[in-house]
């Protein structure tokens, strides 16, 4: 199949690709992104929750 | 670091080559390579957990890689309503690149987006089989459409356009 004469030329263009260099620091940001997102949800939610649970108590003395 | 997120950078780090490529035959835009890349990178280090070596870096990395892209092309063309999937999309080659890059970039412009797939993963050097299990296909359908992919490429690209390249 004459594709198999191209086998090279996709070698050769995954090779140009590597030549840019990649950052350890831009990898770990691409995979720490969600963790800090869902940190930050769940950070959130627990304010929310004190701040609900704080308000029920204050009515329910009041 | 952690040794495992330091194990992860080593194996993007020297696989980035064929990660770039893939987004690169897929997206036209540096943005869009450039956001398809974080989604892949992503989706490895989702995987890289039940990874532990079962298969070979390389096919992990296009297995997951391909299906991320493929996924995320399905949802573009469902969501927009853009340009047909078959449609020229990319541009592999820069200007005064090899001229077989110029050729494998007009074959895979000729191609649907999973049979550009699996042109790839065949210059990767992949069987049938391999194919047929990367892109989570039955091996019947990859060999039927590799045949169609054979005439397809025989059509658009005669053997006088192949020996003057």
């Amino acid at each position: 199949m004459r594709l198999d004469k191209l086998k090279s030329a996709w070698s050769h263009h995954k090779f140009l690709q590597s030549v840019q260099p990649l950052e350890a620091d831009e990898i770990l940001a691409i995979i720490e992104y969600p963790e800090s997102l869902n940190k930050s949800r769940a950070q959130r939610f627990l304010f929310n929750l004190m701040v609900f649970l704080v308000l029920t108590i204050f009515c329910q003395s009041g | 670091m952690e040794l495992e997120k330091r194990n992860f950078i080593q194996i993007i780090n020297m696989h980035k080559g064929t990660i770039r490529s893939l987004c690169k035959a897929y997206y036209d835009s540096i943005e869009d390579q450039k956001d398809v890349f974080q989604d892949v990178v992503l989706q490895l280090w989702k995987s890289f957990d039940t990874f532990r070596g079962e298969s070979e870096i390389n096919t992990w990395i296009y297995r997951v890689g391909l299906n991320t892209i493929l996924c995320r092309r399905r949802k573009e063309t469902r969501s927009l309503k853009a340009e047909p999937i078959d449609s020229p999309h990319l541009h592999i080659a820069s200007k005064g690149a090899d001229d077989n890059i110029e050729l494998l970039t007009l074959i895979f412009q000729s191609l649907k987006e999973v049979d550009r797939a699996m042109v790839m993963l065949y210059l990767e050097g992949y069987k049938y089989r391999e194919i047929a299990e990367i892109l989570q296909q039955s091996p019947t359908n990859v060999a039927t459409r590799f045949n169609r992919i054979k005439s397809q490429l025989k059509l658009k690209f005669n053997d006088e356009s192949y020996a003057s390249r």
